[in-house]
């Protein structure tokens, strides 16, 4: 789900719906499960894409908490190239 | 993504089945907005979603909006294990009305 979540945004903040590549790197850092996705896209203002408060009823913005929720960590790192956008998404899981 | 609706009575009764993801969810969301235009009180049966994710769960909020500013029930049924665990995470299970069964929500 944070997977799929993560790519969401991507593609409409990122890409803004249009096409692009985006690179999903899965590794396993002993008990550690870290998801790292780049895009190439101009990079995104991560303020934009900050989780909304939950007492507003309404119908955008819940993917970035539900990244949150169901992972342990979630940042932005640099993107090694110095272009587009790097996600970093780690979650400790049983060994 | 399968969607299937029937008429019981005033009601609209909305069963989905499979996964209600981005390239579903705007398929869903003009199903809904129709019957919110013809102000229709509607149950959605989630018994048989295997997975949904934020844009899933964006059509049903802006859904129960609109019902709410029109007046007319919108009730979420039989909610399946994923679609429960999701409206937990996002705390949505203490806003939308929730039935255990189709039945219970159609008598309302």
């Amino acid at each position: 789900m944070a997977v799929d979540e993560a790519c969401q945004n991507i593609i409409r903040h990122a890409y803004r719906g249009g096409e692009g590549h985006l690179i999903l790197h899965l590794d396993r850092q002993d008990d550690l499960l870290v998801i790292r996705l780049m895009d190439f896209a101009p990079p995104v203002e991560v303020a934009k894409i900050n989780p909304r408060p939950l007492d507003e009823v309404r119908p955008g913005g819940l993917g970035t908490h539900l990244m949150r929720s169901v992972m342990d960590r979630v940042d932005f790192l640099p993107p090694p190239a110095g272009i587009g956008n790097l996600l970093q998404m780690v979650k400790r899981i049983t060994p | 993504m399968k969607l299937h609706t029937t008429e019981i009575g005033e009601t609209t009764v909305m069963a989905l089945a499979g996964d209600v993801d981005l390239s579903h969810s705007p398929t869903l969301r003009k199903a809904l907005m129709e019957l919110m235009f013809q102000r229709r009180a509607v149950v959605v049966d989630l018994s048989a979603v295997t997975y949904v994710d934020s844009s899933g769960i964006a059509g049903l909020v802006e859904a129960y909006q609109m019902a709410r500013k029109n007046g007319t029930s919108f009730t979420l049924a039989a909610i399946s294990d994923p679609v429960g665990r999701v409206l937990r995470l996002a705390r949505l299970d203490r806003v939308f009305t929730i039935a255990d069964t189709v039945e219970a929500a159609v008598k309302g």
